[in-house]
C-alpha cells in the first residue's frame, strides 16, 4: 500500500476513458496510507512537499524548453524520492532522455580495456545514418526478423502490469508494445533485440504514452547504455559491465567479494539488472519507475554501481547462505520485496563519485586483476565499510530530513 | 541438470511443475539463467536436484548459458510440439552440448521432452518424428504437457526417470564436487523423511 504514491498515467487515458486516468498520487493518499510511526510521516510530509516543488517548476517553466532546465531536473530525478507521481516522469523522461548523460570517457567499457580491437573498431561503424522511423507501417514491421521473438517475449509480461490497470486495457497496451519496440529496432539494421529490452520498453509505455514512448525508447537505444547490448554481443557489452561489480565490491566490502568469488559465482546472477533496467527482477512499479528516475538521469553505468549497492545491502544473507554457487546465484536474483531504494541509490551515487567510471575500468580493474592473479592477501586500500554504512544509515533515517532540506531551497 | 530449448517453449513452466507442483500463473521471459531445487528421495537414497533454467534466445546461448554446463550432470532438451522451428533448433543445442563435452555416448544422461502436447495444432512435430530424432540422438522422448493437470504426475515421472539414470550411472559421485556432494546427502538422508512427505502433496521445501 505505501507503494502507490502513483499508478500509471497511461496514454489510454483519453482514448478508452475519456477522462483522466485516475493518478493516486501522494496528496490524494489519506493518512491510513501511511504507516504509523514520525519516520513515515516524515518521508511522506517530505513526498509530498518534493511533488509540490516538481509541480511549481514544471508551471514556472510551463512556456520553456524544459532541456535549458536539464540539471534542475536530474536533481529531481536523483534525489530521494525521485519524480514522484507519473504525472511528471511523463513530461520529464523525454527530456531527461533527449539529454542522456554520456559516459564520462568517450569510450564505452568493452573498448577501453579490450586489446582486440575487432570492438573498437566497429564502434566506428557504428554510426550509419539512423533510419527514419515513423514511416514504418505495421506491414513492414512485421517483417523485421525479431518480430516473433518481440511477439512471445510481450505476450508474457502479464505479471509486468500493475495491477490497477484493466484486461482490456493491457491488452491494447501490449498490442501497441509489439511495434513500438520493433520500430525501435528498425532505427539501425544492426541492432539485436535481446530478451529484456522488451521490458525497458514495457516500463517507457506505461508511463509516457505510446507517442512519447518511441522517442524516448529510441533515444535510450541510440545514446544510452543499451546501444553496446542492442549493437555488441552480451559477452562484449553487458557481461564486462558487469566485471567491474566484482571491482568495486573488492574495494568496498573485500570480504564479500572473496566470498562471492570463492564459489565461482560469476555475474549472471545480475545479468538483468542492467539489461531491464532492473525492471525484471524488482517487483514493484514504483519501484521500477524509481529506478528509471535516476538512471535517466545518470552515468549509464549507474546501473553497475546500484547493483554493487544491492549486493553490500545484501551482504547478511550473503554471508549467512549456504557456500555454494547455486545458493549464492538464486539469493542474489530475487530481489527482496522491500528495498530501502532511496538508501541503495544514494550508496549508488555515492560509489559513482568515489570510484568514477574512467577510473573502474582502467586503474582500479588492473589492480582487481592483480588480487585475481595471486590468491593470498591484497594490499589494495579499502574504503572503511563504515563509510557505506553510515550513507545508509543516512540514506533511511536521513531521507526525511534532506527533504526538509529541499523545501528550504524551493520555498512555498 | 540443465535445461535447455528454443524460447517460449516452457522450459520455466516444465522446471516450476517439478519443482513447486504446479503451473506457474505468468511467466516472463528467462534472462541469464535461473535456479531452481527439489529434493527427491531414490531408492533409499536423497538427491538433491538442482535445475538450472535457461534463457531460450539465441543472444543467451553463446557464453553466458554456456558457463552453467560445467558441473552438469544431466541435460533436459525441451521443444513445443507446436512449434516446428523449436523442434528443428534441437540439433543446434546438442552441438551447443556437445561443445561443452556433453556428447550423446558420455556418461551424461539426455532427455527431450516436446512440451505443450495438450495444444490442438495443425502443424504439429509427430510423435513418430520426434521418435526418430530422438533414437538417432540416443536420447529418451517424452511428449507432455506442464500445463494440463492430468499430465502433472507425467511430468514428474519424466524428471524421475532421468533420476533413475542418473543414478545408475552416477558420473556426480566420481566428478570433482563428488565429496562435497556425499557429505551434503549423509546430511539430507537426515532430513528425508520430511521431504519424503512434502513430495507426496506434490510440493518442494
Amino acid at each position: 500500500m505505501h507503494s502507490s504514491f502513483s499508478e500509471p498515467n497511461s496514454p489510454l487515458k483519453e482514448v478508452l476513458l475519456g477522462e483522466k486516468w485516475q493518478t493516486a498520487s501522494c496528496s490524494d493518499i489519506g493518512a491510513d496510507y501511511v504507516k504509523p510511526g514520525p519516520l513515515a510521516k516524515a518521508k511522506f510530509t517530505a513526498l509530498r512537499n518534493k511533488r509540490e516543488a516538481i509541480d511549481r517548476f514544471l508551471k514556472k517553466h510551463r512556456n520553456d524548453d524544459l532541456g535549458l532546465y536539464i540539471e534542475e531536473l536530474r536533481d529531481f530525478a536523483i534525489s530521494p524520492g525521485g519524480l514522484v507521481d507519473d504525472e511528471f516522469r511523463a513530461i520529464i523522461w523525454p527530456v531527461l532522455s533527449a539529454n542522456l548523460v554520456i559516459n564520462d570517457d568517450l569510450d564505452d567499457v568493452s573498448s577501453s580495456y579490450d586489446s582486440d580491437f575487432e570492438s573498437a573498431q566497429s564502434d566506428f561503424e557504428d554510426s550509419p545514418p539512423y533510419e527514419e522511423i515513423g514511416e514504418l507501417t505495421l506491414e513492414d514491421l512485421k517483417g523485421h526478423k525479431e518480430w516473433n521473438q518481440v511477439e512471445l517475449d510481450v505476450h508474457r509480461t502479464l505479471s509486468r502490469f500493475p495491477p490497477n490497470i484493466s484486461d482490456t486495457h493491457r491488452d491494447i497496451l501490449q498490442t501497441d508494445l509489439i511495434p513500438l519496440i520493433v520500430r525501435v529496432l528498425c532505427i539501425n539494421p544492426r541492432f539485436n533485440y535481446y530478451q529484456g529490452f522488451h521490458d525497458i520498453c514495457l516500463t517507457v509505455l506505461l508511463v509516457c504514452g505510446q507517442q512519447d514512448a518511441l522517442s524516448v525508447c529510441s533515444n535510450l537505444a541510440k545514446n544510452g547504455a543499451f546501444n553496446n547490448y542492442l549493437l555488441k554481443t552480451l559477452e562484449k557489452s553487458v557481461v564486462r559491465e558487469l566485471d567491474l561489480l566484482y571491482v568495486i565490491l573488492s574495494r568496498v566490502e573485500p570480504s564479500l567479494e572473496r566470498v562471492m568469488r570463492s564459489v565461482e559465482l560469476g555475474t549472471m546472477f545480475a545479468l538483468s539488472w542492467p539489461l531491464t533496467w532492473l525492471s525484471h527482477s524488482v517487483k514493484q512499479y514504483q519501484q521500477i519507475v524509481r529506478f528509471f528516475d535516476v538512471f535517466l538521469a545518470s552515468s549509464p553505468l549507474l546501473p553497475i554501481y546500484v547493483a554493487s549497492a544491492v549486493v553490500v545491502y545484501r551482504r547478511p544473507s550473503i554471508l549467512a547462505c549456504e557456500r555454494e554457487m547455486p545458493f549464492l546465484h538464486r539469493l542474489l536474483t530475487e530481489m527482496p520485496h522491500e528495498l530501502p531504494i532511496d538508501a541503495i541509490i544514494k550508496d549508488a551515487v555515492y560509489l559513482s563519485r568515489l570510484m568514477p567510471p574512467c577510473l573502474l575500468k582502467t586503474k582500479y580493474m588492473n589492480e582487481y586483476r592483480k588480487i585475481v592473479a595471486k590468491p593470498p592477501r591484497a594490499a589494495v586500500k579499502t574504503i572503511p565499510r563504515y563509510a557505506l554504512q553510515f550513507m545508509f544509515v543516512a540514506g533511511t533515517v536521513g531521507a526525511a530530513a534532506s527533504f526538509f532540506f529541499f523545501k528550504q531551497i524551493h520555498p512555498m | 541438470v540443465i535445461i535447455v530449448g528454443n524460447a517460449a517453449v516452457g522450459k520455466t513452466c516444465l522446471s516450476f511443475r517439478f519443482c513447486c507442483g504446479r503451473f506457474p500463473e505468468h511467466t516472463e521471459a528467462t534472462i541469464g539463467v535461473d535456479f531452481r531445487e527439489r529434493s527427491c528421495a531414490i531408492e533409499n537414497e536423497l538427491l538433491r536436484v538442482q535445475l538450472w533454467d535457461t534463457a531460450g534466445q539465441e543472444r543467451y546461448r553463446q557464453s553466458i548459458v554456456a558457463h552453467y554446463y560445467r558441473n552438469v550432470n544431466a541435460v533436459v532438451f525441451v521443444y513445443d510440439v507446436t512449434c516446428r522451428d523449436s523442434f528443428n533448433d534441437l540439433s543446434l543445442w546438442i552441438k551447443e552440448c556437445e561443445k561443452h563435452g556433453l556428447v550423446s555416448d558420455g556418461e551424461v544422461p539426455r532427455i527431450l521432452i516436446g512440451n505443450k502436447c495438450d495444444v490442438e495444432c495443425a502443424n504439429k512435430v509427430s510423435t513418430d518424428e520426434a521418435q526418430m530424432f530422438a533414437d538417432r540422438n540416443n536420447m529418451a522422448l517424452f511428449e507432455t504437457s506442464a500445463k494440463s493437470a492430468s499430465e502433472a504426475d507425467h511430468v514428474e515421472s519424466i524428471f524421475l526417470t532421468l533420476l533413475h539414470k542418473l543414478q545408475q550411472s552416477k558420473p556426480m559421485h566420481v566428478q570433482s564436487q563428488g565429496e562435497r556432494q556425499q557429505k551434503e546427502q549423509e546430511r539430507l538422508i537426515l532430513k528425508a523423511n520430511e521431504a519424503a512427505n512434502l513430495e507426496e502433496q506434490g510440493f518442494c521445501c
